[in-house]
């Protein structure tokens, strides 16, 4: 484990590598500060370019990108009461109100430092767990990994529907999906009769941009949103460098909320949402002045930012070393992985363990760089927050289409990414889990050699094995649990009254 | 309204589960149809669920909780800009599809850019910049090749 680092610090600290990072948190701090693009907008278009690009390298621009998005998102929702990225929402409950009270610089001092440092201190906690999960990941097989896969799409789509069943009518259709084309086993072709373009199954880019990428621009010119007409409030680094003591002062508030962060992460689907409003929940019941939180108190700010960031390092870790993404974002760094080569899961810790390292470093290292070119560059940054909806619209779709031809070279795919778009504004707009789709067609593949495997080499009882039955044990509690939460109370309620 | 598309859209998935039941039983080998039936299978449960939910009127109070429906107006409004943003999508990929991407990309900018009531030189100068940035990106740091369109002799 020790000598994994040597080749993984190497790498992370290449002098190309450092540019290539550096670019990549600029890019995402840049995005972060555009409300309503976010991660999920631009994180496909990211994908495109790296395509080609050795593994190392792409998945570094990814996690660079990805680490820093939330921390530029925390600007826009303390100035301008709009956050950059949906996570962000928590913090303009105390931020923007001090931005109304002319402490505007403080406040972005305090999230960004907080958000900077919240997001490198769990690296750590998730490079100590590494040897823990270690030994867990070794015992698992074939039967194992094909419940593996149905339990992660389980959870993510119990969690990311609005409801159980539309959760998982979304991850089996993704599943389905990816089984379209040719069976390498049979050699009939799936779906696919008359388009030859469809030989070869669904591309994963065009799949990806229309699901979440088009499908979004169509949601946000639904709802008819053009610009953000408040201007910018002007911040000065006197008033940025106050925050950043801010966060000194409250260390405690600072560590506790990091490490709610961390924990809410590594449980997959739970989401940056629920970290962040855990965060600020714990930070007013904690506060001496609990009646003045949503008035402007930093602590407000501090709190919810840490969570923020830290909740990367806990959810990078579980998509590694289980394959199982605990959000939309993450399902995408999940097919980044693929695209380059390697299948998370519980083989990636033994056989790369040297790149996980680098990436868990990465986090901890985008944090840092990002954090600090924030600091100096609030003021400009700002600015990016008013680019107005037809410049958003326009570029997406050009870029987005250019660049899954490219990732394709067939036209034909472009009417994917449509249908896609369509599909995915449908099941936003009726609660349909788009990121359980996207896991079970990055999934299905690896299910579907799985299962067949397991059931040549065991017979029709596979599945009978400990580890796989406490699994299925998992999976059956994630899809009745909430049928269940309600049936409690009912049947203790008619026991009490007999 | 929103009632009345969730029912529809349940019912899309209902219809897409059994689509996929018929055609994964066409499939020749029983190693091909198992996991495709099974799927399609569930989807098609899980989506026939919903849609007596949504003819129960059931889960009427949840979906309230998240999101009011929309007005019968604010639908209608809200079908059009999708209508006028698709056509828009469609108009650009047929443009590509014919012109490739050289022409189509600053036509669909410049266009664009007009009906939203932009000047002529920023129009002139968004279309421009988003053809250099997309030839920088793609043909030149990805050394990928853009499609040159229909016209100009590329096959699809």
């Amino acid at each position: 484990m020790i000598e994994a680092y040597g080749p993984a610090i190497a790498t992370l600290f290449d002098p190309v590598n450092l540019l290539i990072i550096t670019v990549a948190i600029v890019f995402g701090l840049i995005i972060g500060v555009i409300p309503t693009i976010g991660g999920l907008v631009s994180m496909p278009l990211v994908l495109v370019f790296i395509m080609g690009m050795p593994a190392e390298v792409a998945l570094i621009i990814l996690v660079g990108y990805h680490a820093v998005i939330y921390t530029g998102g925390s600007i826009t929702a303390i100035l301008l009461n709009i956050p950059g990225t949906a996570p962000n929402a928590a913090t303009m409950i105390d931020g923007f109100p001090m931005t109304q009270k002319g402490e505007g610089g403080r406040a972005i001092g305090a999230a960004v430092m907080s958000s900077m440092a919240g997001g490198a201190m769990p690296v750590f906690f998730a490079l100590l767990m590494i040897p823990l999960v270690l030994p867990i990941l070794l015992s698992f097989g074939q039967p194992e990994m094909a419940a593996l896969v149905l339990v992660g799409i389980a959870f993510l789509a119990s969690l990311t529907g609005e409801s159980v069943g539309k959760g998982i009518i979304g991850g089996m259709l993704g599943l389905l999906l990816s089984l379209i084309g040719y069976h390498q086993v049979t050699g009939v072709f799936r779906f696919s009769p008359e388009a030859t373009f469809l030989y070869d199954g669904i591309e994963l880019i065009p799949l990806t941009l229309g699901l979440f990428g088009i499908a979004e621009l169509f949601h946000l010119l639904m709802r008819g949103q053009t610009t953000i007409t408040q201007k910018a409030m002007g911040t000065k680094f006197a008033d940025v460098l106050r925050g950043v003591k801010d966060v000194w002062i409250h260390k405690w508030l600072w560590f506790r909320s990091s490490l709610i962060g961390y924990v809410i992460g590594i449980i997959p689907g739970i989401g940056g949402d629920v970290a962040m409003f855990v965060a600020y929940g714990q930070a007013k019941q904690t506060s001496k002045h609990p009646e003045e939180f949503g008035t402007g108190r930093v602590e407000g700010v501090i709190g919810p930012e840490s969570a923020n960031n830290a909740k990367e390092a806990g959810a990078l870790l579980t998509t590694m070393s289980f394959g199982i993404p605990g959000s939309a974002v993450m399902g995408m760094m999940l097919a980044a992985f693929m695209m380059v080569g390697i299948t998370p899961g519980p083989s990636m810790l033994v056989e790369h363990l040297p790149l996980a390292l680098t990436l868990l470093l990465g986090i901890a290292l985008a944090n840092i760089i990002g954090g600090v070119i924030c600091l100096f560059t609030t003021p400009y940054l700002v600015k990016v927050a008013s680019l107005h909806m037809d410049y958003i619209f326009t570029g997406v779709l050009m870029v987005a289409l250019a660049g899954v031809f490219v990732a394709t070279l067939s036209m034909g795919q472009f009417i994917v990414a449509f249908i896609f778009g369509i599909l995915g504004l449908v099941m936003r707009r009726h609660g349909y889990s788009r990121p359980a789709l996207l896991l079970g067609f990055l999934l299905g593949g690896m299910l579907e050699n799985y299962t067949t495997v397991s059931y040549k080499l065991s017979g029709p009882l596979f599945f009978v094995t400990p580890i796989s039955l406490g699994l299925i044990a998992i999976l059956v509690l994630v899809l009745f649990y909430p049928n269940l939460s309600k049936a409690l109370p009912r049947l203790k309620r008619r026991f009490k009254k007999s | 309204m929103r009632l009345k598309s969730a029912f529809y859209s349940a019912l899309f998935f209902a219809l897409l589960g059994l689509c996929g039941i018929i055609l994964s039983l066409t499939f020749r080998y029983p190693e091909a149809i198992a996991l495709p039936l099974f799927l399609s299978s569930i989807i098609f449960i899980f989506a026939t669920i919903e849609v007596s939910k949504e003819l129960r009127g059931r889960d009427r109070r949840e979906t309230a909780k998240e999101e009011k429906p929309p007005a019968e107006a604010e639908s209608r409004l809200e079908m059009r800009r999708f209508g006028v943003t698709l056509a828009w999508g469609a108009g650009f990929s047929v443009g590509v599809y014919l012109l490739g991407f050289y022409l189509a990309i600053p036509l669909f900018g410049f266009s664009y850019m007009k009906w939203r009531g932009r000047s002529w030189l920023r129009a002139a100068v968004y279309a421009v910049g988003m053809l250099a940035f997309i030839y920088g990106a793609f043909e030149l740091f990805l050394e990928g090749q853009l499609f040159k369109g229909l016209i100009f002799g590329d096959r699809p």
